[in-house]
């Protein structure tokens, strides 16, 4: 029973989809409006999920004494405190939005653009040429950069050509095959787990 | 929720007030604790980096009550009496069973739910946008030019293109056919010309992350020098 019943679900799921796609009589019942409404509730009564699992961790860390424990503290204290604040003020209240402001949107910009000195040192070690693959790709990187600065531009007008090239022939085609195939890959994946032949989500 | 009411959420959310001194002290505080890390994992960085945890996380949760959970207990179910969308609601609950230990197969109930939608999903919608894109690949070879005084003539690098975005695509393909072992000539060959294919385009889109992340260091930098230390003008 406790693996029947979810799998029942999972079938009737796919087919509730599939009917309200394709049969007059689903989209009459306007079925994937209404499906959709029910899935959305189902995904934000499990919101807590995250903030559990970081309670866990972060409490078990504590009992056992590592030396990270001011850090736990400081996570489970903030992240609690933000959360009551969004509660008793909403999103659109004053003192969260200047929290907002003020740290989560600087934190999140600056962590991202932090990327791109990990991005320099991975280039760095993933362009050294040692294939001819590996120099079209570097080649490639090369001229989709200098054609989108005004620098490309000014050298020659052949880089934002290039670039243009690059962007317009060799990266649709490339992605595309990359796509149907993924598209396919998807196709044959949603099929086995209609069929009840991919069961992995059961082992949970 | 309506969907005027959804975007005010939202834009209540996305749009940034004119920051205060204070705020701008702070976002640079924060900037430069994340920065620091550029020199060695430090603990300035380390508490920022936990700080940024706690919020992002904190910050979904209130953006998923206000949106969803808040209009669905007070308009649907406290206003409007629907009740049956209590089910759903309860059906997603099941999802913490997994801590309970003798009741943790409950929460694949929820999870079930999730993935047959979600194959259900592709079924239903998928093919559609995937039968388009395979039709569009199979243009026609002989170009005109679109506009301008040599419009309708033949166009060479129109044509040339097209070939070109012909033989990527099949051939991106064929390097991911593995049904068939690559022997003789053909298949080695286009097979080859599927992976130059795929890393030229790999390498455009590796071009265009690294443009992403350095517009986003430029911003930062600029709101420091700018902003905050008023440098720029």
């Amino acid at each position: 029973m406790t693996r029947e019943i979810p799998a029942t679900i999972t079938v009737l799921a796919v087919l509730v989809v599939v009917f309200s796609r394709y049969f007059s009589v689903g989209t009459a019942l306007d079925l994937t409006r209404v499906t959709d409404h029910w899935l959305m509730l189902t995904y934000a009564a499990s919101v807590l999920v995250g903030v559990l699992n970081l309670t866990r961790l972060h409490l078990d860390r504590l009992r056992r004494g590592k030396d990270t424990w001011f850090y736990d503290l400081v996570l489970l204290g903030v992240m609690y405190g933000y959360i009551a604040l969004g509660l008793v003020e909403t999103n659109a209240g004053t003192t969260f939005r200047w929290v907002y402001n003020a740290v989560l949107v600087p934190l999140d910009s600056t962590m991202y653009s932090l990327l791109a000195f990990y991005i320099a040192s991975a280039s760095f070690r993933a362009f050294r040429v040692r294939s001819f693959e590996a120099a079209l790709m570097m080649v490639a990187a090369a001229l989709v950069m200098l054609g989108s600065v005004p620098l490309g531009d000014a050298l020659s007008p052949f880089f934002p050509a290039a670039r243009a090239w690059l962007m317009r022939v060799a990266q649709t085609a490339g992605f595309r095959g990359i796509q149907i195939g993924a598209g396919l890959g998807g196709l044959a994946t949603a099929f086995r787990i209609f069929l009840g032949i991919e069961r992995a989500h059961l082992r949970a | 929720m309506t969907p005027s009411d959804a975007l005010e959420v939202l834009s209540n959310h996305l749009v940034p007030m004119a920051m205060t001194r204070a705020q701008i002290w702070v976002a640079a505080m924060a900037t430069l604790a994340i920065f620091s890390y550029v020199w060695r994992e430090n603990p300035v960085f380390r508490l920022a980096e936990y700080v940024f945890v706690a919020l992002a996380t904190a910050n979904g949760v209130v953006m998923v009550y206000d949106s969803y959970l808040k209009p669905f207990f007070v308009l649907d179910v406290g206003q409007q009496g629907r009740y049956a969308l209590l089910i759903p609601f309860a059906v997603g609950l099941l999802i913490y069973a997994r801590s309970i230990r003798g009741l943790g197969w409950l929460s694949r109930l929820p999870m079930s739910l999730w993935v047959g939608y979600g194959a259900g999903y592709v079924l239903a919608w998928s093919p559609q946008p995937l039968f388009v894109q395979l039709r569009d690949t199979f243009v026609r070879f002989y170009q005109t030019y679109p506009d301008g005084p040599l419009a309708g003539r033949f166009w060479p690098g129109g044509t040339v293109n097209s070939v070109l975005f012909f033989v990527g695509v099949i051939t991106t393909l064929m390097y991911f056919f593995f049904t068939v072992e690559r022997r003789g000539p053909a298949m080695r060959w286009s097979s080859a010309v599927g992976r130059w294919t795929i890393m030229l385009a790999l390498g455009a889109a590796f071009g265009t992350a690294v443009q992403g992340r350095m517009s986003l260091l430029i911003g930062r930098i600029q709101f420091l020098l700018g902003t905050w230390l008023g440098w720029l003008r």
